[in-house]
């Protein structure tokens, strides 16, 4: 068994490192995550330290991006912007998974009522308009990131736990199941055990590609003035503070809307090229150069 | 009867959903009177003590349980009462239904756009599938999928206003300037679209009415133009209606970005200046048209498409 899930993951890892667009996706990913982890260390200057008498300069050697309206240095501002970013992304991705992997397990295995009631809940959290809620929440509670983040966690657990509920019912009435539980085992932690196997790799391709989604929307709500609260380095912050020099410093808002671009770019072809990789069979096309799980 | 058990748990769906934003909406109008109360004293030159602000408490029904204020809220709201906006001292209702129009405009020039691009597109996709024309597309529609639509809009603004200067930085809401804001709502969901409708035109390609049509002795084009694309759309209503539906809420970031005034604009506006009973009639128009919406479009969606599956 061991031995078996080793080949499967060298398998796996070979036809991702095929996929260049995923190569090239997991380049992108991991140099953001170690500019966000070393930010701190990277920045040549204090991301919100005001200096007027350096304002609006152009990209030079000590100022990389060049300076913003108050003076401060825009690519230390990038770096903790960056940080900010894929640390918000990543909470409330824990979150959704801390709140959508029990409930499923719950639905799946319970089953009955408290299935039906979960499930009509994730029918309600899918389709209910984010923007409609992160405006009700953040009227209630203020602007900050805190309560848009919420928002997301409220609204995005609901596919995972779909994913998690579909798996339990597959696994539920196994003969092999049914053949350990009339051994003496517990039909819960067997359920459990194979949970992990049976629906890692639905998890891991739907979580890159909402962390991706999650960075965008994050950053839409900073832009807008809803989520981080200026003079905090944010990307959707940045961006706004940008626009107001559209026609005389267009510079400004170059940079972060390139980083996230970029940012969700690299996750969502990741995402796709894990997509290949790990399901084979659903998705046009994707069979052919996909894992033969033989 | 399998049609009509699907709408009646289509219709107990929507039951909850407006419960939890009529609750959302009736919080914020509580937080509102809490404050009004205090303004309403100082308004009156009164001093803001505990025995006074109790009175005017009473006064506006805040001493009641909340279940009984509750009722009494949606009372006036079914009777289209939201109160009086704090910033323009006008009814909250006229407010959001003047800026409406201007929102609704958008919308429909945005869904039109994003059709008009993603039928032609969709349609030389599928006609030389795996070839050239069709993996550019591709590759466009991805790039379309990962660029938010803010910073689509600034860029599209900063080369068409600033640099090109074709259309004013600042649009004002007028429809000679609508082109820009339209065409950035429009991209993202050309992109979904077109992804759908080439893989349904794909899939039709291989039909036997298509053999027969072909057979018939129209072109591989005309084919696809006369009888796949109809069969082809219908699979794309659900996402054009939801599309639309979050279109009609008013797009935040978009109305911001080209100061065009609709309802997404003036509700981020109300939030920053907490004017909540431009936030509580927001909330519950909004979410009641997008369910409605979505509800109308589910139940169309039955008669027209035999595919479904009801369970």
């Amino acid at each position: 068994m061991k031995s078996e899930n080793k080949r499967l993951f060298k398998n796996i890892i070979e036809v991702l490192m095929k996929d260049k667009l995923a190569v090239a996706g997991l380049v992108i990913v991991l140099v953001f995550l170690i500019l966000g982890a070393f930010a701190s260390q990277i920045a040549p200057h204090d991301p919100i330290e005001v200096v007027l008498s350096r304002k609006l300069q152009l990209p030079s050697l000590e100022f990389p991006m060049g300076t913003d309206n108050m003076g401060r240095c825009i690519f230390s501002r990038i770096l903790y912007g960056t940080r900010v970013s894929l640390y918000n992304a990543l909470v409330v991705l824990a979150a959704i998974l801390a709140v959508g992997i029990p409930l499923g397990i719950t639905a799946g295995y319970v089953g009955g009522w408290v299935d039906n009631l979960i499930m009509r809940l994730s029918d309600i959290a899918s389709t209910f308009p984010s923007s409609l809620l992160a405006l009700a929440i953040v009227g209630i509670a203020g602007p900050s990131m805190k309560n848009i983040m919420i928002v997301f966690i409220f609204l995005w657990w609901a596919p995972f736990a779909r994913i998690i509920r579909g798996t339990v019912i597959k696994i539920k009435e196994k003969d092999f199941v049914t053949a350990a539980v009339s051994c003496g085992s517990s039909r819960f932690k067997i359920i459990i055990n194979h949970i992990f196997l049976n629906s890692v790799s639905p998890i891991i391709v739907l979580s890159t590609l909402r962390v991706a989604a999650i960075i965008m929307h994050l950053a839409a709500f900073s832009f807008i003035g809803l989520g981080t609260q200026p003079p905090q380095a944010d990307w959707g912050v940045m961006l706004n503070d940008g626009r107001q020099f559209i026609t005389t410093n267009p510079i400004l808002m170059l940079w972060p809307g390139l980083a996230i671009m970029f940012s969700v770019f690299g996750l969502n072809m990741l995402g796709e090229g894990f997509n290949s990789a790990l399901l084979p069979i659903s998705g046009e096309g994707n069979s052919q150069k996909g894992v033969k799980y033989e | 009867m399998k049609k009509v058990r699907f709408i009646i748990k289509r219709i107990a769906q929507v039951i909850p959903m407006l419960f939890i934003v009529s609750v959302l909406a009736f919080t914020l109008s509580n937080l509102s009177a809490g404050d009004a109360a205090a303004i309403t004293l100082r308004g009156d030159g009164v001093e803001v003590t505990k025995e006074n602000l109790e009175a005017v408490r009473s006064e506006f029904g805040l001493d009641k349980s909340l279940p009984e204020q509750y009722l009494n809220w949606l009372k006036k709201v079914v009777k289209f009462d939201f109160g009086t906006s704090f910033q323009t001292k006008k009814p909250v209702i006229n407010e959001i239904a003047r800026r409406f129009p201007t929102t609704l405009k958008l919308a429909i020039t945005a869904t039109f756009f994003s059709l008009l691009l993603a039928i032609p597109i969709a349609l030389i996709s599928a006609r030389y599938q795996n070839r050239l024309p069709d993996h550019i597309f591709r590759l466009l529609c991805t790039a379309l999928a990962t660029m938010p639509d803010y910073w689509v809009g600034l860029m599209l603004m900063f080369v068409f206003a600033v640099l090109l200067k074709i259309f004013p930085v600042i649009s004002g809401s007028e429809m000679k300037n609508i082109f820009l804001p339209a065409i950035t709502l429009s991209l993202a969901p050309m992109a979904t679209y077109v992804r759908l409708l080439r893989n349904n035109l794909v899939e039709i390609k291989g039909f036997e009415y298509m053999k027969a049509a072909r057979a018939k002795g129209l072109s591989e084009t005309m084919a696809l133009i006369k009888h796949g694309l109809k069969n082809a759309m219908v699979p794309c209503l659900t996402m054009l209606g939801t599309n639309f539906g979050i279109l009609v809420s008013g797009s935040f970031a978009i109305e911001t970005i080209f100061s065009w005034n609709g309802i997404g604009k003036f509700a981020v506006e109300s939030i920053k200046l907490k004017d909540f009973p431009v936030i509580q009639c927001y909330i519950m128009v909004v979410a009641f048209t997008y369910i409605m919406l979505n509800l109308a479009l589910d139940i169309i969606y039955v008669f027209i498409d035999p595919k479904i599956q009801l369970d």
